[in-house]
């Protein structure tokens, strides 16, 4: 049965608007159900490297699923506890009181060293002590925060290994929904899709473990207290070109001059960190061979905020990989919809490109 | 619409009538059970009703498609000339699945027909996690695409020989100057 096109095209527009509505009704669902899709994707090379020692799609999806969820889980029973007796040191060092000293100190320094470039008027105090007001009263709705968290430690988990074992009965059912003129288009965006990400998002993942390990070990071997949840930060900020790296390295040489740590110890911080950026830019950048999806510092530091904006946190770390998938998304499927004749009949003219076969 | 809910509702004893189907296609005769639910997985069946365009001159190629049954008609555009009809059990736009080529022609199936889509992205797929598997697909349709290609060549010699022949019986040409003759292929 042929409908009209325009009630069509009515039904599908409804449907969507019910769809979107219904995923913004149940946004927190669907935040749980993306990061365990972007995890499953992640890992799924690992699967496959399994099934092709000849292993099943279940008992590889297991066997990486175990290693994984054991490997997760002994860095948090071992790395929980201390991070929360740090945070709790940390929030009893850095007083308003100790941090109004502490810019008082460095506003005095900047005016002695650099009054001929006119940084008289700098009030640094004043803005930093509203920001810190601000941030303490974020403090509060932490608590939440941590039962959601422990919420989807059960959730994640569970998405994540059926993603991970059924993920290509899940694309290829995907894809079979296109309709017979697109289907063809649609296999082929999303397979270049995956090649262009696959290798830029495991980068990532890749540089920001490695760069939070790296800085993890400088902070405990320069004992500065928190070194636990400086390292992280680091690891995590290092997600954002040049502005990122400054930031960690900021905040830990404050941190540890607030908790009491000696000049030195600061400078030391300043000269790891540098070691742990050459580190990144000389060896691991090269690895990551990500010519295809290149995010401009600026696109990433405005990303990134946007998603801190409406997703919090979270939404920070996953607004990278959300505009890496835009962007190819955007640009291949302009790229190949010019070369699909979609609006066209069998009686259009043919331009004929390239040598071409049957 | 029909498709989708063929899909929820497949039941287990429609499932091993499609590896069944898969077996009656000569590329896939050699498969044991196993292996082709194994080709089953990455393979799409699509339905297309008689007229539909399954794909078209110019455009971007990335697969073959096989004949489970029904009629497909090889056209090419401007004139609307049809190259070949194909019935069940035969494939076509095999090239397509090893080089990323546009289509050289517009396939349309003349008949309601059910084709399984086979795809570069699932065939590099299988051979990285089954090499076995992915060379006991591949070698019968070397084979065959060698085939055609040796007939394509004999084709084109025998027209090569046709050109000649009505070059030299055109009074006063002049032979040696435009000589733009084809290498054989293969």
């Amino acid at each position: 049965m042929r409908m009209n096109p325009w009630v069509k095209a009515g039904l599908w527009t409804l449907a969507l608007g019910l769809a979107l509505y219904a995923l913004a009704a149940v946004g927190a669902v669907v935040k749980v159900a993306l990061v365990s899709a972007l995890l499953a994707y992640l890992l799924d090379p690992l699967v496959r490297r399994m099934e092709a020692r000849g292993m099943g799609r279940t008992a590889a999806a297991s066997v990486v699923f175990t290693g994984v969820a054991a490997a997760v889980g002994l860095a948090l029973f071992w790395c929980l506890p201390p991070a929360f007796a740090q945070m709790r040191a940390l929030q009893s060092a850095v007083t308003p009181e100790g941090v109004a000293a502490l810019i008082d100190r460095t506003e005095r320094f900047l005016q002695t060293r650099f009054a001929f470039a006119g940084a008289m008027d700098l009030d640094l105090s004043e803005a930093i002590r509203a920001f810190v007001a601000d941030h303490a009263r974020n403090a509060v709705t932490f608590v939440p925060d941590v039962l959601a968290f422990l919420g989807n430690l059960v959730l994640v988990p569970f998405l994540l290994f059926f993603i991970l074992k059924d993920g290509p009965t899940l694309r290829k059912s995907f894809i079979a929904w296109a309709p017979n003129r697109y289907f063809e288009f649609v296999l082929n965006l999303l397979h270049k899709m995956d090649r262009q990400l696959g290798n830029y998002l495991r980068g990532k993942l890749i540089t920001t473990l490695v760069v939070a390990a790296l800085s993890t070990a400088a902070l405990w071997l320069l004992d500065v207290d928190s070194y636990l949840i400086l390292g992280v930060v680091a690891g995590l900020a290092n997600l954002i070109p040049y502005l990122g790296p400054v930031f960690a390295t900021v905040l830990a040489v404050a941190v540890s001059i607030l908790g009491g740590a000696p000049l030195r110890t600061g400078l030391a911080i300043v000269a790891a960190f540098i070691v742990v950026q050459l580190i990144d830019n000389l060896m691991l950048n090269p690895l990551v061979v990500a010519r295809n999806v290149k995010l401009h510092p600026v696109t990433v530091l405005l990303v990134v905020l946007i998603g801190g904006k409406f997703f919090g946190v979270l939404g920070m770390l996953l607004a990278i990989p959300a505009a890496a998938i835009l962007k190819v998304a955007a640009r291949e499927t302009a790229l190949s919809a010019r070369r699909y004749r979609f609006d066209g009949g069998l009686t259009s003219r043919v331009r004929r490109t390239g040598e071409a076969s049957l | 619409m029909r498709s989708i809910w063929d899909n929820i509702f497949r039941s287990n004893g429609e499932r091993l009538a499609t590896w069944e189907l898969l077996r009656n296609i000569p590329l896939f005769s050699e498969l044991s059970r196993k292996e082709l639910a194994a080709v089953e997985r990455i393979l799409y069946r699509r339905e297309y009703a008689a007229g539909e365009i399954i794909f078209r001159q110019g455009e971007p190629g990335v697969g073959m498609y096989l004949i489970e049954q029904g009629r497909v008609a090889i056209l090419y555009e401007p004139t609307g000339r049809v190259l070949s009809r194909l019935c069940d059990g035969d494939f076509f736009g095999e090239i397509a699945l090893l080089n990323e080529t546009p289509r050289s022609a517009t396939a349309r199936a003349e008949t309601a027909s059910t084709l399984w889509g086979f795809f570069q992205p699932e065939l590099l797929g299988l051979l990285a996690r089954d090499p076995k598997l992915g060379v006991k697909v591949l070698l019968p349709l070397a084979r065959i695409a060698g085939r055609r290609l040796i007939r394509a060549d004999r084709e084109l010699q025998a027209l090569h020989e046709e050109v000649e022949r009505l070059r030299a019986a055109l009074p006063g040409e002049d032979t040696s100057g435009g000589e733009d003759a084809h290498e054989p292929m293969g």
